[in-house]
């Protein structure tokens, strides 16, 4: 059987808890995901949440570009998680200039 | 686990917040109720309107005389209603499609007051008179933002209702989810107004948005309203299936009615719409015919390695595409909404694209009145929640004038009622049941993982209810359901018990109107012993007049379901004579075909 290929990202994660915490000492953990064809930002996200941790959150309305909700910070840039492909050693993080609700949900 | 509540207290409470739900919201504001608008996502980012690429249509007269358009006079609001019924299959409410035409100009007036761009007019398949005005779903959105900012209206974002609080057979409010904080919500309201959109999500393959999960046809269900017309959800034909990450996205279908022209390619190069369609072909056919051929040739062994037709364009001269990117707004620079095709390996000069039928939009839902009232006291439903318009299947451009149409006036006969009622009890015990039940699968240590509900779900939805069905495939779903409900919906258990964000416990609320609508499309499609519109029965492959003129009615009646027959009944549009018809198109024989 051939290997399945994978990718290391970085992923922000707020601190479990209340409303109150959301803000106190947030981080970017690391995750080894499986790579699929021409998989997308939100494909990761999708994965990480699915098979490695059901806590993390994000947002997800459309997956074909149009609402515009999905919008994270993908090295250092806002962009939609869902048009946007992945690459191994990708830095994702909630959108810059919105408050954290947790995780890469942002009130926008 | 305890939670905390949070009691409101509401005139008006909105369900969804798009097309339908905010234009429903204005109505509120204008008599000056205390409106609320709760939405599963963010207002202006969520739900089916914003990813409308779009036609929205009125009689082609009001286009001409309206808004300036190239419409032709001859066209009225009967000539558009008769098209309706016609491609409607003649399962259509004539109370329905006639509020429907006769009040599309105006409400799309105001949207253009308010700044919705109109940025062309077309003619699309099934309309004798161009319709179309073309504009987007996002311009709309942001005329609605725009008519919304002028009232005091309430928005509760990243909130899920999941059931109708009743009294005395009344809808008197909601019960729900604020996601963002894991509470739980009672809101005692006078009136409720639906905008939940469809039920979609029911296929795994699908162009609707994530939260279409039909929660709102399910909680109208629930509180004892009927619904109508569930066994026709439209398929769009040529969506994508491959890749995973675009799967349901719909380009290929676009240039296939419209632009350069798609061929639709079986596994041996066949353009098999031939057989199916001959004159109209790709360009001209309509979707539930479209839909048909597609699936017919997948079920035949004809398809490709990821399930689907192949559409290509790649008989067109490079030129041609490269002319048509670069001139035409909807794929300008061979980029669709915002997917770049040629990063994403999608270049049409290249390669061609594996796509099939996707879920499109839910013909049935909630029955409405041409006022947007359902059958139970209290409620309302506007916009793809409702049923009654589109009957068998809906044509294209008629979605977007529906949500309009119908907020603006489900929204008006709501408000009005409002202020002429005061507000009802609550029963503390149906509060108390609701609360159990939403926060059981939180508290559950372990047991059923809420994804593997959704997949169980979806596939048997694929396999055994897609645009063709038949007897046995129908009871071999039932059956699947039934072990669905009672060996996984009690058990759900979520892994992660987070209060804030808990996207898995939100899946988990959302199998519960999955499960609840694939049953009742399920049971309606085999009731219907024929073949009409958007559903295609293998054992019954003809248009049967003489025995199905008739609606498909489903209610639950304390706590069974009961499926109903009731003849369509029209006065202004003379029903088809002949007794038997073969299916849609003129030289239909499915045996030769499949």
């Amino acid at each position: 059987m051939a290997k399945k290929s994978v990718i290391q990202v970085q992923v922000y994660r707020s601190p479990g808890g209340e409303v109150e915490d959301i803000d106190k000492g947030g981080k970017y953990c690391e995750y080894e995901v499986e790579y699929k064809d021409r998989m997308t930002v939100m494909n990761v996200c999708d994965y990480i949440h699915e098979i490695m941790d059901r806590s993390l959150a994000y947002y997800k309305s459309c997956r074909i570009g149009k609402c515009t909700g999905c919008v994270m910070e993908v090295d250092g840039k806002n962009r939609l998680a869902c048009t946007t492909l992945a690459k191994g050693g990708m830095k994702i993080g909630p959108a810059r200039g919105y408050p954290v609700i947790r995780d890469l949900v942002v009130d926008l | 686990m305890s939670r905390r509540r949070r009691d409101i207290e509401v005139d008006m409470l909105i369900v969804g917040s798009e097309g339908a739900g905010s234009r429903a919201a204005i109505e509120g504001g204008k008599l000056g109720l205390k409106t609320l608008v709760a939405t599963k996502g963010v207002f202006t980012k969520c739900g089916a309107t914003l990813t409308a690429d779009m036609d929205c249509d009125v009689p082609s007269k009001d286009a001409k005389e309206v808004f300036g358009l190239d419409g032709d006079v001859r066209d009225t609001v009967e000539n558009f209603a008769a098209d309706m019924f016609e491609e409607g299959k003649y399962m259509n409410n004539e109370e329905v499609v006639l509020a429907h035409c006769s009040n599309a100009a105006k409400y799309f007036q105001e949207l253009v007051e308010w700044g919705m761009k109109i940025t062309g007019f077309t003619q699309s398949p099934g309309h004798r008179y161009p319709r179309g005005i073309v504009s987007s779903g996002r311009s709309m959105m942001n005329a609605l933002k725009r008519g919304v900012s002028g009232y005091e209206i309430d928005f509760a974002e990243h909130t899920m209702v999941t059931d109708l609080l009743t009294w005395e057979d009344r809808v008197v409010g909601a019960v729900g989810v604020d996601v963002r904080s894991g509470e739980f919500l009672v809101i005692r309201a006078k009136v409720v107004v639906l905008a939940t959109g469809g039920a979609m999500r029911v296929y795994p393959i699908t162009t609707a948005p994530e939260e279409l999960t039909g929660d709102g046809i399910v909680m109208a269900y629930e509180a004892g309203a009927e619904l109508v017309d569930m066994e026709f959800p439209l398929f769009l034909p040529a969506c994508l299936y491959w890749p995973e990450s675009m799967s349901g996205v719909d380009f290929p279908y676009i240039f296939s009615s419209g632009g350069v022209g798609g061929w639709w390619l079986n596994r041996f190069g066949e353009r098999f719409m031939k057989k199916w369609d001959p004159v109209r072909m790709e360009m001209g056919t309509t979707r539930d015919v479209a839909s048909i051929a597609q699936h017919a040739e997948i079920l035949a062994g004809r398809g490709g390695p990821h399930g689907g037709i192949w559409v290509s364009l790649k008989h067109q001269p490079a030129e041609i595409i490269d002319y048509s990117a670069a001139t035409m707004e909807w794929w300008k620079g061979l980029r669709y909404g915002n997917f770049d095709l040629v990063e994403f390996g999608m270049d049409p000069r290249e390669v061609a694209y594996e796509a099939g039928p996707a879920a499109h939009y839910w013909n049935g839902g909630v029955k409405v009145n041409g006022r947007g009232e359902t059958t139970v006291p209290g409620l309302y439903a506007a916009g793809e929640v409702q049923g009654g318009t589109m009957g068998a299947n809906r044509l294209s451009g008629n979605a977007i004038t529906e949500c309009l149409v119908f907020g603006a006036l489900a929204g008006k006969t709501a408000a009005e009622e409002a202020r002429k009622i005061s507000m009802s009890e609550v029963n503390r015990e149906q509060v108390d049941r609701f609360y159990e039940r939403i926060y059981g699968p939180l508290n559950q240590k372990e047991g059923v993982d809420p994804y593997e509900m959704r997949r169980r779900i979806q596939e048997t939805a694929f396999a055994n209810v897609g645009p063709i069905r038949n007897e046995d495939g129908l009871k071999r779903c039932l059956e699947d359901l039934r072990k669905i409900q009672a060996d996984l919906l009690p058990f759900l258990a979520t892994k992660t018990n987070e209060k804030i964000y808990n996207r898995e416990w939100v899946t988990a609320l959302e199998n519960r109107p999955l499960l609840r609508v694939l049953e009742i499309v399920t049971r309606a499609s085999l009731l219907r012993r024929e073949s009409r519109g958007a559903m295609y029965r293998q054992d019954y492959p003809e248009t049967d007049n003489k025995a199905w003129l008739k609606n498909v009615i489903v209610r639950n009646r304390k706590g069974d379901m009961e499926l109903t027959t009731r003849d369509v009944v029209t006065r202004m549009i003379s029903l088809p004579r002949r007794e038997k018809t073969e299916y849609s198109v003129p030289d239909w024989e499915f045996e030769k075909k499949v």
